[in-house]
Parts: structure tokens; sequence; C-alpha cells
């Protein structure tokens, strides 16, 4: 080969190296994210080094909690103490989700009060702050005071956005949700994971994985409210049409087989569940009320734009 | 084994709703007995927990467990004199099983006539704790409170530190954490179990999050010797604590389905309410149970 083909080569493979690097790691380390805030913050100082979990090692931080954050990319975590009066504490924990779609992800599964303005997504109630910018999801306890200790958390989470130079996007079925509040129909909450034990965390639907579910699969929950009822919508996205047409089949053999192959079946409760597949995709509406406004839902999902 | 699913749960509620009020009538007298027991100055909010009103209502939960007129004959009937005995707690940092409980139950394993010496009140550890690793017998006491991975934190989670891989029973929200009551580090040696229902925590968000709206003085203590029993009881007191404090049913963070399944797929005690004898002493003014 001769030298300027070899260079020629070696150009062209630096944009592709590039792109690999961005999509596999955040920009930042987790540890390097923390070292950028001080130790001192107000009168609260971090003494302790700080600590570095792994996929491996996230066990002995959280137990069992470690769980729902391995069925994303998470890839590592540092955690930081910061103590303030007598035994009160801080806790800064900062995980490396892998991709933004995922630091989403766990902040769907988990979030449940106010909204506070703090990167792309956040919440603040009884003593825990938590949001997710790019790919790292934040989260910031108080042991102690709340009412002191808040200020100081707020700020915390302020300098750690600050440190995370750019944005990450939303899973692509965000946006292709059913926007029907002009029919009255509102969107409470979006969920978005992975596997069948978090689907089973926010909607039991079996004991076993009746939709072949796994870490290459994308869902997206979504809860409606229409008139006092709660309907939920289900997106699967698979990693290929085969594998979606295997999942849908055992779907409906294991969960309606007596809805005669039309997908829409009355159940025990006195609700519809209703599903239909497309492509790489399967969507599946829970607990409407009545036909007509599971439809309704199910028919607003918008087509992704080629 | 056939797959359960939610529609399945929906055909067998109405038979179950339908059947309650029979199968609590035929089988509650030969269930398991469980005793919850409350006083109203087990603990007061900013006050901290009273040491005698702790003793007084564990002696009394004994008392109506066993029969017996005494304490010291009630703890008896579980601990033998010169026995060797663990008492498991729960150094959780932010509801620890109350140093109040923990003397309370010490003191009565002496009265039953065990030696200081071969008594051991520990968390985290147990495998290597010499007094556990001899133990001849094993009391369970932990506090009541809502868990991020299991759905609630009761008795037979207190185990998991019994087991040298708590790991393994993570899998599907810890479905089958109900086997550590077959580790033989437990199995024939756990003698009492106690959920410290003085302060539960019935609701939390994320790993290791502990947040003081959702904790109340409900001032109780449940007992007995079926951990899958005492925990359905507490599971049902915090399921009826959310309802009153939501206004509505809202989702565990995880469906606390390790208690069920460790009597219906494990058959190691008895989850249905409906089939436990539940005894009520004290004050019971919204027991919620």
């Amino acid at each position: 080969m001769g030298g300027y083909k070899k260079i020629r080569i070696f150009l062209l493979t630096i944009p592709l190296l590039l792109i690999s690097v961005s999509r596999a790691s955040p920009e930042k380390a987790v540890k390097n994210l923390l070292i950028e805030l001080p130790k001192k913050i107000d009168s609260w100082i971090s003494r302790a080094d700080d600590s570095i979990f792994t996929r491996s090692t996230l066990f002995n931080h959280i137990n069992g909690g470690a769980e729902p954050y391995l069925t994303y990319d998470f890839r590592e975590a540092a955690v930081r103490r910061y103590s303030g009066n007598g035994n009160d504490e801080i806790l800064v924990e900062v995980y490396d989700m892998g991709k933004a779609i995922d630091a989403y992800g766990i902040f769907s599964i988990e979030n449940a009060d106010e909204e506070i303005g703090i990167g792309q997504g956040s919440e603040y109630g009884g003593g825990l702050l938590r949001f997710w910018k790019n790919s790292y999801f934040i989260s910031i306890m108080t042991t102690g005071d709340e009412k002191t200790a808040a200020p100081v958390m707020k700020k915390i989470a302020k300098i750690l956005e600050s440190k995370i130079d750019s944005t990450g996007d939303k899973p692509d079925s965000v946006s292709s949700l059913p926007q029907l509040s002009e029919r009255g129909f509102n969107l409470k909450k979006t969920r978005f994971f992975h596997q069948f034990s978090i689907l089973n965390r926010l909607y039991y639907l079996a004991d076993e994985n009746i939709l072949k579910l796994g870490r290459n699969t994308d869902c997206l929950l979504a809860m409606y409210e229409h008139g006092g009822s709660r309907i939920y919508l289900l997106m699967a996205r698979y990693l290929s049409i085969k594998e979606a047409e295997e999942a849908y089949a055992l779907f409906i053999k294991s969960y309606m087989p007596d809805s005669a192959g039309q997908g829409k079946i009355k159940t025990e409760n006195g609700k519809w569940v209703m599903s239909r597949k497309e492509g790489e995709s399967i969507y599946i509406v829970f607990d409407a009320p009545d036909k007509n406004r599971g439809m309704e839902i199910l028919n607003g999902i918008k087509r992704k734009k080629e | 084994m056939e797959n359960l699913t939610r529609r399945n749960f929906m055909k067998t509620s109405a038979a179950i709703v339908a059947g309650a009020h029979l199968g609590s009538a035929l089988n509650a007298e030969t269930g398991p007995r469980v005793v919850l027991i409350r006083d109203k100055n087990a603990s007061v909010e900013g006050a901290g927990i009273n040491e005698k009103t702790v003793q007084h209502m564990l002696d009394e939960a004994l008392m109506a467990l066993t029969g017996e007129s005494t304490p010291a004959a009630a703890m008896k009937r579980f601990i033998m004199p010169g026995e060797t005995v663990g008492i498991k707690s729960n150094a959780w940092r932010y509801l620890p099983t109350p140093r109040e409980l923990e003397k309370a139950v010490e003191k009565r394993v002496i009265d039953a006539g065990v030696e200081p010496g071969k008594i051991s009140i520990a968390d985290r550890g147990v495998l290597d704790n010499p007094v556990f690793k001899n133990a001849t017998s094993i009391i369970n006491v932990r506090p009541l409170r809502t868990h991020y991975w299991s759905g609630i934190g009761g008795c037979i989670k207190n185990l998991i530190m019994f087991s040298p891989t708590p790991s393994i029973y993570h899998p599907d929200s810890c479905a089958d954490l109900g086997l550590l009551l077959k580790l033989p580090e437990v199995n024939g040696r756990l003698k009492l179990n106690i959920l410290c229902s003085i302060t539960p925590a019935f609701h939390g968000r994320g790993p290791n999050h502990f947040d003081r709206r959702y904790v109340w003085n409900y001032n109780g203590i449940i007992i007995g010797t079926d951990a899958v029993a005492v925990d359905a009881v507490g599971l049902e007191i915090v399921k009826a604590k959310r309802q009153e404090f939501f206004g509505k049913e809202i989702n565990f963070d995880t469906i606390p389905k390790h208690i069920q399944l460790a009597d219906t797929r494990h058959k190691l005690g008895v989850s249905d309410i409906s089939r436990i004898q539940l005894i009520k002493i004290g004050w019971m003014e919204n027991s919620l149970i």
C-alpha cells in the first residue's frame, strides 16, 4: 500500500473514531465531574476521598437498588459525602448511564416530585434532588435537616449541571407519543426502559417475560388520564422485524389468546386491552375504559418520518 | 407452573373477595398466630422512643403469642437456658432497629436463662460473628419500611445477611427472597420474628433514600413465629397507610411479591391475611388493619 493511500485511510478513520468515542462514553468520566465540584460549599465540607462504583461493584453502594441501574447501560458512579452540622450529611451521586436515553430512562422510572428546572429534567422533594443531563443521572440527598441542606443541594446541582457541556436526546419514541390533550387525554407520565423487570415494576404484566424484552429493546410506557381513568400505552421497539413478530406472537398467546387474532379484548376488570405490531415495534394499550378511547390512543401514535 | 399474568390475578381476585369471609371463618383459627400490639406512648414525634413502654409492649406481645403468664416464661417457649442466641437486628442508618427494642429483647433472652456473653446483637457481618456462628437460636428484629427493590423491607428481607451472596436473591424484584428461610444458618434456628412498626416508612423513592414525609408514629410491634405471616400483616398496614395518605392506591417502587411467593411458591409460611390468626392488643385507634 502506498504512503498516500495509508494517510488517506488514516484521515478517513479519524471522524469515525471520534463518532464512536462520543457515542460510547460521556464527555467526562464521573470522577472528573466530581473533581470539578468544590470540596467546601458554604459550611458543608467533604473530607473523604470520592468513591467509585462500577457495574460489578454498584451492589456495594446500593445493594439490591443496583438492579434497575444495571438494566440500563450504566457504566460507573462516583459518590461524595459532605458533612454539615452534627451528623447531617449530603450525599452526591453521579451516574454515567452510558447514553442520554438511559440517563433519561433511569430518571423517568424514578421521578415523582416537582420539576425544579435543572438539567434536562429534574425533581426535588423530601430531601432528594435528582436530575439528568446528557448521559449523566445525578442524585443529591440529605440525611439531615432538609431546610438547611436544600439550598446547598441546589447549589451543588447547578454547579454539576454547568460542568456538563452538552445535552443529549430523549428516546425517539417520546416524539411518537399520541398528543391528544384536545381530546381530553392528559399525558401524565412517560417511563423509558429496556427490560421486563422494569415493566413489571411500573405495570405488572406477568410472571414471565411474555414480551421477550431484553437489553436491546427500547420501551416507553406512557400513562394518560381521561375522565378519571388511567390508560397505559406501551411502545416496545425491537432490533428486527423478526424479533418483534416473535414477541408479538408470544404476547397474544400468553395474554390474550381469547382475542381471536384481533388484538383487542375486554378483560376481566371490564377494561380493554388492544395491540398491534408495526415493523420492529409493538404497541399495546392497557386499561382503556372503552374500545373507542383505546383505539384513539393506538391510532394516535405518530409514525416516524423516514 | 402456569405463567401468572395480570389477567390471571383479575380472574382470581373476584373469587378471593367472595371467599375471604368464608376463608377467614374456616382458617384463621388454625393459621399462624401473629400479635399486633400498639401503645400511643411508644414514641412521640420529636421526643424519641419510650424505653419502658417498648419493654412493656414486647412483654405483652410475647405473653399473648404464647399464652404464658410471664414474659420470661413466654421467652422460654422459644429460647432454652444455656443456648447461644443471635439477635439479628437492622442497622440501616436512617431507620435502624431501635436500641430500646434491641435491649428489651436482650433482657428477656437473659431472663430465659441465656448468659449475656452468649448473646450478640448484629446486622452486617453475622456470617463472621462468632456468636451467630454458634447460635442455636436466632431472633429476627427489624423495622417495617418500604424497600426500593423488594417492595417491603420486613423480617424475610432482614435475613439477607445470612447469605454469602445476597445478589443472587435480587432477580425479578427479589421474588424468591423467601428462600432465605431455608438457609442452613436460618432454617431450624429462627425462633421469633419481631417487626418494629413504631415509626414505619410507608413510601420512599430510589435506593438508600429516606423521606421523613413518609414516616408516621404508628407505635406498633408485630410479632410471630412465621416470618411470612408477620410480613404479610406489616404489608397490609403499609398498604392501608399509603391509601390513606395519598387518597388512592399508588404503586410500590417494586411490587412486594416475595411475601406471597414465599407462601405460594415455596410453602414457607402463610401470606393470606384471612388465614392468619391476628391478635390485636392495646391502643387500636386508626390501626389500619
